[in-house]
């Protein structure tokens, strides 16, 4: 059943992805930076899937210090590695389009620097995994430490209203943007596209995760006898 | 027909060096777009590689505890 | 009322064990100095503006005050204190609060003992908005203690503690030092705090409240698993 429903999923997001690069690619280049400007439509989704990432990461460490159900630690980290890799991708198709508007590889701005930092953290959470043994400690102290970072998490978005900077300011949905609205539908339907590839990713990690637990109680079981 | 195609050029008083400078400009920002993309899907690649190797590992796990448990049934 | 108590002797007891060696506080001292030298061949003091002396002042008191954030748990190790102490009949937070003030009055006068040293090495007239810059010290040593307190207790019984502690700290305390570097920088070039600079010090209480409030919420689960 669940092998069914990935499999579904993963020739849904398929399509999906197919679709909208088609519809991307009929998009003329915007007026001042051309057909660079395209990549917004995978920069941002991109940063999107990682926020939700992240609070999915928050919300689950949560549930585990409150029930101490390792479900949900495995779940944590299935969400937290799927992030991470999405918000490198946001991370360096960033710094491509920074490199052609800006004339930099990379500024240390306040957004573009609490992103790298959300990134070094959540894999410090993984590295801070990999350091303890115990499995309830490494649960334990991994939820505590995905609580800590996620409070990083609202420095990223709020930076841009709180400081001058370069990065430009938000687009979408605000009264101030200009982005139009077709193209803001297109963005919007990559990242129900890339929500999607991330939902199925997070599954299949979620699965390895169990079956590594399930190994592990068996061989304890089995040195137990 | 030829002046008639030449008029938006003269209009903005751009000089055909202009329409080259832009031409290459053009080429330049879809050279970068490809590489972006390009860059995005070689890391979410990546990420799908280590799950892989990380499947791989795990059935290896599995064999192994199989066989630890065959042999003490025999025992 | 019983829980300050508590607090106190618990900062109190830390207190006296530090100060009979002084050995963490002697050691982040001769730290500071040993970088503030090294660092002055990095920077020629003349030709530096101030700004910049203000952001190297905040990365000495970050890796000197590890020193002592380090020893805070690892000292109760030996002998099974630290299982002594979480079995007193002590709330997980009282026992933090106690330990992360103590951390705090020892950092700080590392630091208040390092910045006329740091004047004289640089050349730096730090004296000029004296009690603003000592807001801004107190404010960010606290925020530097809070992180360091918390994960020094997460860190103290895995693998690679010397190596995991810091890098788990310094991302975490980006914000804090940023704001303290920013804020440290106009007040040596003696400028008060206005209101180019006020966002800073919002962001500076802000990062301290927060994870105040987190740290106390959570390390119950980190003392007790």
């Amino acid at each position: 059943m669940r092998e069914k429903l990935l499999y579904g999923a993963g020739l849904a997001a398929f399509l999906l992805l197919a679709r909208n690069i088609l519809v991307i690619a009929d998009l003329p280049g915007e007026a001042a930076q051309g057909a660079i400007f395209k990549i917004i439509f995978f920069h941002v989704p991109a940063a999107w899937t990682a926020m939700v990432a992240a609070t999915a990461a928050l919300t689950l460490s949560i549930l585990f210090l409150k029930t101490k159900d390792f479900r949900y630690d495995a779940a944590a980290v299935a969400v937290t590695e799927v992030g991470l890799a999405f918000l490198a991708a946001n991370l360096v198709t960033g710094s491509i389009w920074g490199r052609v508007i800006w004339g930099i590889w990379w500024t240390w701005d306040v957004r573009l620097t609490s992103a790298l930092v959300c990134w070094l953290l959540y894999a410090g959470y993984l590295m801070l995994r990999h350091a303890i043994e115990e499995p309830t400690q490494r649960a334990t102290f991994a939820a505590v430490f995905s609580i800590f970072a996620f409070i990083d998490v609202p420095i990223v978005i709020f930076s841009i209203r709180w400081f001058r900077t370069q990065h430009p300011g938000p687009v979408f949905l605000s009264s101030t943007g200009s982005f139009p609205h077709d193209w803001t539908m297109v963005l919007l339907w990559n990242w129900v596209a890339l929500m999607l590839l991330a939902s199925i990713l997070g599954a299949i990690r979620l699965g390895q995760e169990e079956t590594q637990r399930e190994i592990d109680y068996v061989r304890r079981m089995a040195h137990a006898l | 027909m030829h002046l008639i195609a030449h008029l938006p050029l003269l209009w903005a008083q751009a000089s055909p060096e202009d329409v080259v400078l832009e031409m290459a400009r053009l080429q330049r920002n879809f050279q970068f777009l490809s590489y972006g993309f390009a860059a995005a899907w070689t890391i979410l690649t990546l990420f799908v590689l280590m799950m892989v190797g990380r499947e791989r590992k795990l059935k290896r796990q599995i064999t192994s505890l199989k066989a630890m448990l065959e042999e003490r049934q025999k025992k | 009322m019983e829980f300050a108590r508590l607090v106190f002797v618990i900062m109190a007891k830390d207190l006296r064990a530090e100060l009979r060696t002084k050995e963490a506080v002697n050691a982040s001292f001769a730290f500071a100095v040993v970088i503030l030298v090294l660092l002055s061949f990095v920077v020629e003091s003349n030709d530096v503006p101030l700004p910049v002396l203000g952001g190297l002042l905040w990365l000495v008191f970050a890796f000197a005050g590890t020193l002592v954030l380090n020893r805070s748990f690892a000292r109760e190790v030996p002998n099974d204190c630290l299982d002594a102490l979480i079995a007193a009949p002590i709330s997980g937070a009282a026992l933090f609060l106690g330990k992360a003030l103590a951390n705090f009055l020892l950092v700080l006068v590392v630091e208040l003992v390092a910045l006329p040293v740091f004047g004289i090495f640089y050349n730096v007239r730090w004296t000029q908005q004296f009690w603003q810059l000592m807001l801004v010290v107190v404010l960010g040593t606290w925020g530097v203690t809070v992180i360091g307190t918390v994960f020094s207790a997460l860190t103290v019984n895995i693998r690679l503690r010397e190596v995991m502690l810091p890098m788990l700290t310094y991302p975490m305390l980006l914000p804090a030092l940023l704001g303290a570097m920013e804020l440290t920088g106009s007040l040596v070039t003696g400028a008060p705090i206005g209101p180019e600079t006020v966002t800073w010090l919002k962001l500076l209480i802000g990062f301290d409240v927060l994870f105040t409030a987190a740290s106390v919420t959570l390390v119950e689960f980190i003392l007790v698993g």
